[in-house]
């Protein structure tokens, strides 16, 4: 039995099988052992099936950041009772995280942009793919240079190989008519493309959520501008389409993914203390079903900011407290940081670690 | 179809294993024979599996099937205590779950080499398991330069 290492490490599913159980930072010493373990480690099935096994335990993503310098040096990783700190992006300056997706963050960061007070110089919007895990951050080329926030989502799946980002921006052409228009980037071919005029802009401020590779997000309300009107949904290849909201009194809506259905987390439209969770059956006839309907304790939903969903537990975020509301035993417990964080953390994004490249 | 009650094992050095029927079919590749061909009183050869391992493994079946009301907490200590084994015993084992088709216990063996492999150098990994190096000092000090967060 003196060579068990090696006849053991021939069985390729065996090894397979064992090293899909590491977490990714230990994958990364593990590809300098030996060759044969190297290719194993880089093949897209073994990638693959990394992500399934990851996609088993998520965790919720934060980034704490100060009013005036978001310098991300790190991210904190939690899920509900450890917490760990993930390398940000150092050096780089999020303004925000537009989204997590197989263990990949979209991140964009507005260098010589200012949104406060109305006021807009035209700067330099920075895209970034960034994987914590792996540490790899890609900069994606400069799309069309507009001084305006923009409005992006980005569409993966169902399967592993690529991504899109659309970015939504208004313009004016030649007749002074404001139009919207969208160009996307395709990890792929890594360019973007513009697609003209689209008939719908996604409300800047809503957060959208992406499902078996369509992106969904809210449309402001055309008749008073302050609810939600719609939502606007597109597919990896760019078919754009709308899904109107359930008839009934839905307010203060968040988009979600409940085990692979979009969902609507909204308050109760008679009792304010109540949220419901709307499913979506059929998108073609925009045919929801209330499948869930809970009291709220410490705060209403009205005063909810974020909403992120891992398996049967949802997290409810205020601007003090953290929630989360376990599904299975409708019970709610408080998120405690475990320390005095003077620090504010951004909205919580569902994430699990990966060995995805940000650039195919 | 008459079912026996008793299934016999034969391991590769030809040692007999005589055990419950409701024992050896948590192995699926023993379900697949019973079906099949339905031995009454025969005996089922198993040589890719040693009688030191095999005895091993039935000791594994038995427990699981025996003790189905034992409360999770106590499966797993019972569990953790038997994979508290020596590296070439985890490998024995392991072949012996694949050839078998013994799910639970493959996934029970690869968590405990996959804990092996966590917080340790790629030279103490190579070691524990004897795998040879097969990369030059050049391509080790690129990983290293390229990755070497990774090995703090």
């Amino acid at each position: 039995m003196d060579d068990f290492g090696s006849k053991l490490f021939e069985v390729a599913d065996i090894i397979t099988n064992i090293l899909s159980r590491l977490p990714v930072k230990s994958l990364i010493i593990c590809k300098s052992v030996s060759k044969h373990w190297r290719s194993l480690i880089c093949s897209p099935n073994f990638m693959r099936l990394q992500l399934l096994r990851s996609k088993e335990y998520p965790t919720y993503l934060f980034f704490p950041y100060t009013h005036w310098g978001r310098k991300v040096h790190f991210l904190t990783k939690t899920d509900g009772e450890t917490t760990e700190t993930l390398p940000g992006c150092d050096g780089y300056r999020f303004k925000d995280m537009i989204c997590s997706f197989n263990g990949l963050i979209c991140c964009i960061n507005c260098e010589g942009l200012i949104f406060c007070k109305r006021t807009r110089t035209t700067g330099r919007l920075e895209i970034r793919i960034y994987n914590p895990a792996t540490r790899e951050v890609l900069l994606l080329p400069r799309g069309r240079n507009l001084g305006e926030e923009p409005k992006i989502g980005v569409a993966f799946g169902p399967r592993i190989n690529g991504y899109k980002v659309f970015r939504f921006f208004c313009t004016t052409g030649e007749t002074q008519d404001k139009h919207n228009e969208c160009e996307v980037y395709s990890s792929i071919t890594g360019s973007w493309k513009g697609i003209g005029r689209v008939a719908h802009s996604p409300w800047g401020s809503s957060k959208h959520v992406c499902i078996n590779g369509i992106v969904y997000w809210f449309v402001r309300s055309e008749k008073d501008g302050l609810t939600v009107g719609f939502i606007l949904a597109v597919d990896v290849e760019e078919n754009f389409s709308v899904i109107n909201i359930p008839e009934e009194k839905t307010l203060h809506p968040c988009l979600v993914n409940l085990e692979g259905h979009l969902s609507l987390v909204a308050a109760n439209g008679v009792d304010k203390d109540r949220f419901d969770i709307w499913v979506l059956y059929d998108s073609k006839e925009s045919i929801w079903v209330k499948k869930w309907s809970d009291y709220m304790p410490i705060f209403n939903i009205k005063q909810v900011n974020y909403v992120a969903v891992r398996k049967n537990e949802i997290l409810f975020g205020s601007v003090k407290h953290y929630l989360f509301y376990n599904m299975v035993t409708r019970t709610w417990r408080e998120l405690n940081w475990g320390h005095s964080c003077r620090d504010r953390f951004s909205f919580p994004m569902t994430y699990t670690e990966s060995l995805l490249p940000c650039k195919y | 179809m008459a079912f026996t009650k008793k299934v016999t094992l034969k391991s590769s050095d030809g040692e007999l294993f005589i055990i419950d029927r409701a024992v050896a079919l948590q192995s699926r590749t023993i379900q697949y024979v019973l079906e099949d061909t339905n031995p009454v009183d025969a005996i089922i050869p198993v040589p890719a599996v040693d009688a030191r391992t095999l005895s091993k493994v039935l000791e594994y079946c038995k427990k699981h099937l025996i003790d189905l009301n034992t409360d999770f907490e106590d499966y797993s200590k019972w569990d953790k205590d038997f994979v508290d084994a020596e590296v070439w015993m985890l490998y024995d084992l392991i072949m012996a779950a694949d050839y078998l088709h013994i799910p639970p216990l493959i996934d029970l063996i690869c968590d405990k080499i996959a804990s092996m492999f966590k917080g340790q150098t790629p030279d103490k990994i190579r070691e524990i398991f004897n795998i040879d190096n097969d990369f030059s000092k050049e391509e080790e000090e690129d990983f290293k330069k390229k990755s070497g967060w990774a090995f703090k």
